[in-house]
């Protein structure tokens, strides 16, 4: 059973939680793989960060490769992050491919 | 203050070095911005020296020392100096030139005041220090 992807389909969310070091990070990019071969399907992905309390460069990377393979076209949400995982986005300057909000509707 | 703390050098263990690591931080700072970047450096740091040194084991020290955090990261692999690589990281890149690699290193490098590496008694030592009181490190 999937662990971080909670739907596939137009509307794609990802909920992120606990800590995602470099031991963990295989199985998020691993369940992201099934997810970008069904990109015709998908405009928009949305990573839920609310319980997500630490991320170090293997996660960020995981978000990188699904923004880099699903295009230009779908837009990637990061939804309900804190401060200090913001922190990490901006200073890798992966904040500016984000979509950064508080709450995600629909 | 960790002196010494040795630990396999295993992906598997990777959380448990990094709780104890966290654990010392939070004696010296409350600041979740700044535990939590030196999780990451530390991190970055031990992932490194897991993967490509070969050593079977890392030895971990965290003191503070004139306000600030003084980490060394010791491993019996071959001689490597992380530093001498200059991460090729363009922040300003598009996303679809983000290589993926040279991330860790960009990110230790940004965060800490200063970094070291020396290689003695046939041990690769790496020490980064960051200065909690907002004071740049000589």
């Amino acid at each position: 059973m999937a662990n971080y992807v909670m739907e596939i389909g137009e509307v794609s969310k990802i909920k992120l939680h606990g800590h995602i070091d470099a031991s963990i990070a295989p199985n998020l990019m691993n369940e992201l793989k099934p997810l970008i071969e069904r990109k015709g399907e998908i405009k928009k992905l949305v990573f839920y960060a609310n319980e997500l309390e630490y991320i170090a460069s293997a996660g960020i990377r995981a978000v990188v490769f699904a923004k880099q393979k699903l295009g230009a076209n779908v837009q990637v949400y990061l939804v309900g992050a804190s401060a200090a995982i913001l922190d990490v986005f901006k200073m890798t300057g992966i904040d500016k491919f984000l979509t950064i909000q508080d709450s995600f509707e629909g | 203050m960790l002196k010494n703390l040795e630990f396999p050098a295993k992906r598997e263990v990777l959380p448990k070095m990094l709780a104890t690591i966290t654990a010392e931080i939070t004696k010296y700072t409350g600041d979740d911005k700044w535990i939590n970047r030196l999780k990451i450096c530390s991190e970055e740091i031990l992932v490194n020296i897991i993967d490509y040194s070969g050593s079977s084991n890392v030895f971990i020290s965290c003191e503070f020392v004139n306000d600030a955090l003084r980490f060394e990261f010791v491993d019996e692999g071959k001689p490597y100096n992380p530093l001498a690589e200059k991460p090729d990281v363009d922040i300003d890149a598009g996303i679809e030139e983000r290589g993926i690699g040279g991330l860790g290193i960009f990110l230790y490098t940004t965060i800490m005041d200063k970094m070291e590496y020396k290689f003695e008694d046939g041990k690769n030592h790496l020490i980064a220090i960051k200065n909690l009181s907002g004071k740049l490190v000589d």
